[in-house]
C-alpha cells in the first residue's frame, strides 16, 4: 500500500492546508479561522455595546475606565467540510489515470483529515452512490486503504449523473474528473457544482497520450463510453487538428467555468502526485 | 440504342481496379481510447444516418467509380436510333465527260453546271445531298450530306474525259432512291426523255441541259502510219457549225510539239472533211494534230496517234477472200500469202482461217470464221462494243448471213443480234466469227480501214500499249505495275497491278513504265464524246411522298460528358475539403 501513497508523501502533506475562498464555513467547530467573530480564545478586536450585543461579551475593564461599555471580540474558528466527486466514468481508466485520480484524492481526503476537518467521497458504482465520510486526523489511514480498494471505474454516465451525491454543508468541493466531455455539459455540470457549494475546485486529469496523441498509421478509434467509431489516418494534420479542438474545448471550459467561479486545475499523471500537490495547486493559490 | 464500340468494353478494367483497390485497401486498427470527442469533433453531421455517413466517408471513392464508369460509357459511344422526318433527298448526277468542257458563252457547260448546283443547293438548307458523277464506274461522291460540304464536293469537281454512261448512273440512282424518294436533277449536254423510264419510281427528275448552239470542228479520227517513203497520216473532220468556218489543222510530234506539216480545211456547216499527210519525214513515236481555228468545244480539236517504229511481216491465207489480201495489200508494203511454207511465227503478222494457229507462236492473230464447226443462221443488226478498234472504222451496216459459235469466255467486241460475232482471245487475237464470204462487208468502204485497225492493234501491240478511252481499264501485258508518265517525264501515278492499266482521263500519248521496257499508249476521247449534243432542259416524274422518314444514329456524348466533368469538379472539391480518405 506504501507504493500505492508514498508515506513520504503523507507527511509532506500533513503540512499543507486549504485556502478558504468561500465566506462560509460548516456549523461545527473547528481549526479553520472564520471571517466571522466567534467564540474562540484568540482576541480580534473592541467594538463599541450596542443594545442586543451579548452583555457577556462586554470588557468590564475597559468600562471601568473609560465608563462607555465595548464588546470583546474573539476569532471564529470553524470546521471545514471537504467533499470529493469521483468521476467514475470508463474513460477515466485509461492509461494510469485511475491510479491517479485515486492518488488525488488520497491526498485531498489527507490535508483535510490532518487538520481536523471532516471529509467525504463519493462515487456511482453500478448506477448507485457510494459515500464515504471521515473526520480526524486518524482516520488518515482507513482513508487511503478504502480509496485505494476502488475498484475500475466502470460507469458510461457523467459527473453530472453524480451531482446529488454532495452533502449538504459542503464547505469545499473537489471534482476529480478527466473533463472529456462536450463542452455544453460541462457548462451545465459546473452550473449545477456552484449552486451546491460556493468553493468548487475541478482537477481534469489527462493522459500522457490525451494530451498529445503519438498513434501511427491507419487507425479505428472506438470511443470508451459511447463506442463511437472515428477512423484516423494520422498524420500530422490530423493531430494538429486534435490539439486544436483539444485547445478549443480547453479554453470554453475554462470560460464556463469562470462564468460560474469555479477553478479548474489540467493535471497529468506524469508529473506524479507530489508535484500536483506541492506546486501545482500551490499556485493555483488552493493549498498552502 | 446502340454501340458503335463495344470493343472499348476492356476499359472496364479501370473501374475494377479501382473496385479491388477499395476491397483491398488498409485495414484501420481497432484501438479503444478514453474518448473520441477531440478526433471528430467537426464531423458530427455523420451520425445522421448510417447510408449518408457512409456516403459521406467513401465520397471520394464513389465519385471516382461514377467518374469512370460515366467514361467507360462514353466510349462504347452510345447512340440513338432516331427516325426523323427530312427533306426530300436531293441527288446531282453530274455529266464528267470532255463535252462537258464546251464553251458556250464564257464558261464552259461544267463550270454553269456547278454555278447552278450552287444556287439549287441555296435554296434547299436542310437536305440530304448526293452527288453522282457519272462514268462507267458512277462514282458517288457524296450521300446523303448536308448542303455546305456538298458545296465543297461541287467546287472540288472536275472534267473526267471520260463517255458519261449516264443511264448506269441514273440505274444506281433509281435503285438507292426509288422506294423514298428523291429529287433528281441531271446535269449533262443532252439526254432524251426515253432514258428516263420512272414508271412505278418515287422521283422526279430535272434535266440540265446545254440549250446553245454551238460552233464545232472535231477531229473525228486520225490515223498515222509509218511506210518506207515516210508517214501518212489520214485526219477526218467534222463540222458542226452554222457558218462556213475555215481554219488550219497542224499535225506535230507528240514530245516536242514540233510542227511538221499544216493544211487548210474549209469548214463547210455539216461536213466532213478528210485531210491526209503524206512522206511526213519525222523519228517520233508519236504523232498529234491539232485543229486552229474558231471553235467553242475545244477538247476534239486534238487528237494523238502512235506510230509503230517496226513493222512485222503480214502473212494471209491463200485460202481467204481475195479483197482481204487486196486490203492487207494496200495497207502494208510487206504482205506475203501463205501457200503452206514456214514462217518465222515471232516475226509475222497471220490473218488466217485456220484455228489452229490460235496456239500457235507468241504473237495474236487475226482469224476469219471458225474451220472445225458449222455456221449458223444469223438474224439482227450488227452492233459493236466501244473498243478502239472500231474507232475507226465499225462494221455496223453490214449484212451477215452466217455466224459461227462463239469461243467460250472471249471477250466479245461486236454481236450480230444477241450472237457474238467479233471476239478478242485473252492473248489478244481478233476474231471474226463469220466467213467474209458470208457478209457483204468485203464490199464497203470502212472494210481495209477495218483490217488496218486489226493489223495496227495487232501489230502495236508489241511496243505500245494500244489506244485507250478516257479512264479505260485493260488488260495488258506488263511485267509488274507499271508507272504512268507525261510524254514531258512528269509521273502521274502507278497502276494497281501488272495486268490492268487504267488510262489517264485527259487525252494525249503517255509512257508506261515496268522497270524494263517503256510503253507507248495514245488517249483518245471516245467518238461520242466529238459533238456536243443540244437539247432541251424539262423535269419529269412525280414526286408522291413529301417527307421522308430516315434512320439515323445518332451518338449520344454530350449529355454523358458534361456530368463526368461536373464529377470531376466535385471530386477536386471533396478532395480539397476533406483531404485524403481516412
Amino acid at each position: 500500500m506504501t507504493s500505492f501513497f508514498p508515506s513520504s508523501l503523507s507527511a509532506r502533506l500533513g503540512r499543507l492546508s486549504f485556502v478558504q475562498h468561500g465566506g462560509r464555513l460548516g456549523h461545527h467547530k473547528g481549526s479553520h479561522v472564520s471571517k466571522k467573530t466567534g467564540a474562540s480564545l484568540e482576541f480580534s478586536d473592541f467594538k463599541e455595546y450596542h443594545p442586543g450585543d451579548d452583555i457577556r461579551h462586554i470588557d468590564w475593564n475597559v468600562y471601568a475606565r473609560t465608563d462607555s461599555y465595548f464588546i470583546k471580540q474573539f476569532l471564529d474558528e470553524q470546521e471545514m467540510r471537504v467533499h470529493i466527486v469521483l468521476d467514475t466514468s470508463k474513460s477515466m481508466n485509461f492509461e494510469d489515470k485511475w491510479k491517479f485520480a485515486q492518488q488525488i484524492s488520497i491526498g485531498l481526503g489527507q490535508i483535510a483529515l490532518k487538520n481536523s476537518d471532516t471529509v467525504s467521497i463519493s462515487r456511482m458504482v453500478s448506477g448507485k452512490k457510494q459515500l464515504f465520510t471521515r473526520k480526524g486526523a486518524r482516520q488518515a489511514g482507513s482513508w487511503m486503504t478504502y480509496i485505494s480498494r476502488f475498484e475500475q471505474p466502470s460507469e458510461t454516465t457523467g459527473v453530472l449523473e453524480g451531482i446529488h451525491t454532495i452533502p449538504k454543508g459542503t464547505t469545499l468541493l473537489f471534482v476529480v474528473t478527466d473533463a472529456l466531455e462536450p463542452n455544453e455539459q460541462l457548462n451545465l455540470l459546473f452550473k449545477q457544482l456552484s449552486t451546491r457549494c460556493r468553493d468548487v475546485r475541478v482537477i481534469a486529469i489527462r493522459s500522457k497520450s490525451e494530451l498529445a496523441p503519438t498513434y501511427q498509421g491507419d487507425i479505428r478509434f472506438i470511443d470508451s463510453e459511447s463506442e463511437k467509431i472515428s477512423e484516423v489516418t494520422m498524420m500530422p494534420s490530423m493531430e494538429n487538428a486534435y490539439l486544436l479542438q483539444q485547445k478549443k474545448h480547453q479554453l470554453r471550459m475554462m470560460d464556463s467555468a469562470a462564468k460560474y467561479g469555479i477553478g479548474v486545475l489540467m493535471i497529468t499523471p506524469q508529473t506524479g502526485p507530489e508535484d500536483v500537490f506541492t506546486i501545482q495547486m500551490r499556485r493555483q493559490g488552493w493549498i498552502r | 440504342m446502340g454501340f458503335a464500340n463495344l470493343t472499348n468494353l476492356w476499359t472496364l478494367v479501370f473501374p475494377l481496379t479501382v473496385v479491388i483497390y477499395y476491397l483491398f485497401r488498409k485495414r484501420f486498427e481497432p484501438k479503444t481510447i478514453s474518448s473520441t470527442l477531440f478526433w471528430d469533433e467537426d464531423r458530427r453531421e455523420e451520425n445522421v444516418s448510417p447510408f449518408i455517413r457512409n456516403l459521406q466517408r467513401n465520397a471520394l471513392f464513389y465519385l471516382q467509380l461514377l467518374a469512370l464508369l460515366l467514361f467507360v460509357w462514353m466510349l462504347l459511344v452510345p447512340s440513338i436510333k432516331q427516325t426523323q422526318t427530312e427533306g426530300i433527298p436531293l441527288v446531282f448526277i453530274v455529266d464528267s465527260s470532255a463535252t462537258m468542257l464546251a464553251t458556250p458563252k464564257d464558261s464552259t457547260l461544267f463550270e454553269m453546271n456547278q454555278v447552278e448546283m450552287k444556287n439549287l443547293l441555296e435554296s434547299a438548307e436542310g437536305r440530304p445531298v448526293s452527288i453522282v458523277i457519272s462514268g462507267k464506274e458512277p462514282e458517288i461522291a457524296i450521300q446523303n450530306s448536308d448542303s455546305r460540304s456538298a458545296v465543297q464536293v461541287i467546287e472540288g469537281l472536275s472534267v473526267q474525259y471520260e463517255q458519261n454512261h449516264l443511264d448506269t448512273s441514273i440505274e444506281l440512282v433509281k435503285s438507292m432512291y426509288s422506294e423514298h424518294g428523291a429529287e433528281v436533277h441531271i446535269f449533262t449536254d443532252a439526254l432524251e426523255r426515253t432514258a428516263l423510264a420512272y414508271e412505278g419510281t418515287n422521283m422526279s427528275w430535272h434535266v440540265h441541259t446545254n440549250d446553245q448552239k454551238l460552233n464545232n470542228h472535231s477531229i473525228v479520227r486520225f490515223g498515222a502510219n509509218r511506210r518506207e517513203e515516210g508517214v501518212v497520216a489520214i485526219v477526218k473532220l467534222q463540222h458542226d457549225t452554222e457558218k462556213t468556218q475555215p481554219g488550219a489543222i497542224q499535225l506535230k510530234e507528240a514530245d516536242s510539239e514540233k510542227v511538221l506539216a499544216e493544211e487548210t480545211f474549209k469548214g463547210e456547216p455539216g461536213s466532213e472533211e478528210l485531210i491526209s499527210f503524206k512522206k511526213i519525214e519525222t523519228n517520233a513515236s508519236a504523232l498529234q494534230v491539232e485543229l486552229v481555228g474558231t471553235d467553242d468545244y475545244s477538247a476534239d480539236n486534238s487528237s494523238h496517234a502512235l506510230l509503230a517504229t517496226e513493222r512485222a511481216k503480214v502473212v494471209v491465207d491463200d485460202t481467204l477472200h481475195e479483197l482481204l489480201k487486196k486490203a492487207a495489200q494496200a495497207i502494208q508494203e510487206e504482205v506475203a500469202i501463205d501457200n503452206g511454207e514456214d514462217f518465222d511465227e515471232e516475226s509475222i503478222l497471220r490473218i488466217t482461217g485456220s484455228e489452229s494457229f490460235l496456239d500457235k507462236g507468241k504473237r495474236p492473230i487475226f482469224l476469219i470464221g471458225r474451220d472445225n464447226v458449222k455456221p449458223l443462221e444469223a438474224n439482227g443488226e450488227v452492233s459493236v462494243t466501244n473498243d478502239p478498234l472500231f474507232s475507226i472504222a465499225a462494221p455496223k451496216d453490214m449484212y451477215v448471213a452466217e455466224i459461227y459459235p462463239p469461243f467460250a469466255d472471249y471477250e466479245v467486241l461486236a454481236r450480230v443480234g444477241k450472237d457474238p460475232l467479233i471476239q478478242r482471245s485473252p492473248r489478244g487475237d481478233i476474231i471474226l466469227l463469220a466467213d467474209l464470204e458470208a457478209t457483204d462487208w468485203p464490199l464497203q468502204p470502212t472494210f481495209p480501214l477495218f483490217v488496218w485497225s486489226v493489223v495496227k492493234s495487232l501489230s502495236d501491240d508489241a511496243e505500245t500499249l494500244g489506244v485507250f478511252t478516257p479512264l479505260q481499264r485493260k488488260s495488258v501485258v506488263m511485267s509488274e505495275a507499271a508507272d504512268i508518265y507525261e510524254l514531258s517525264g512528269s509521273y502521274l501515278y502507278t497502276t494497281e497491278s501488272a495486268n490492268t492499266l487504267q488510262a489517264p482521263a485527259i487525252p494525249g500519248i503517255y509512257k508506261a513504265t515496268d522497270g524494263t521496257t517503256d510503253k507507248l499508249l495514245a488517249v483518245q476521247l471516245d467518238s461520242s464524246e466529238k459533238s456536243v449534243a443540244t437539247g432541251d432542259s424539262y423535269s419529269t416524274g412525280k414526286l408522291t411522298t413529301t417527307d421522308v422518314k430516315k434512320e439515323q444514329t445518332v451518338p449520344v456524348i454530350w449529355p454523358f460528358l458534361l456530368p463526368l466533368l461536373l464529377v470531376l469538379l466535385i471530386e477536386w472539391e471533396v478532395q480539397r475539403r476533406r483531404g485524403y480518405p481516412y
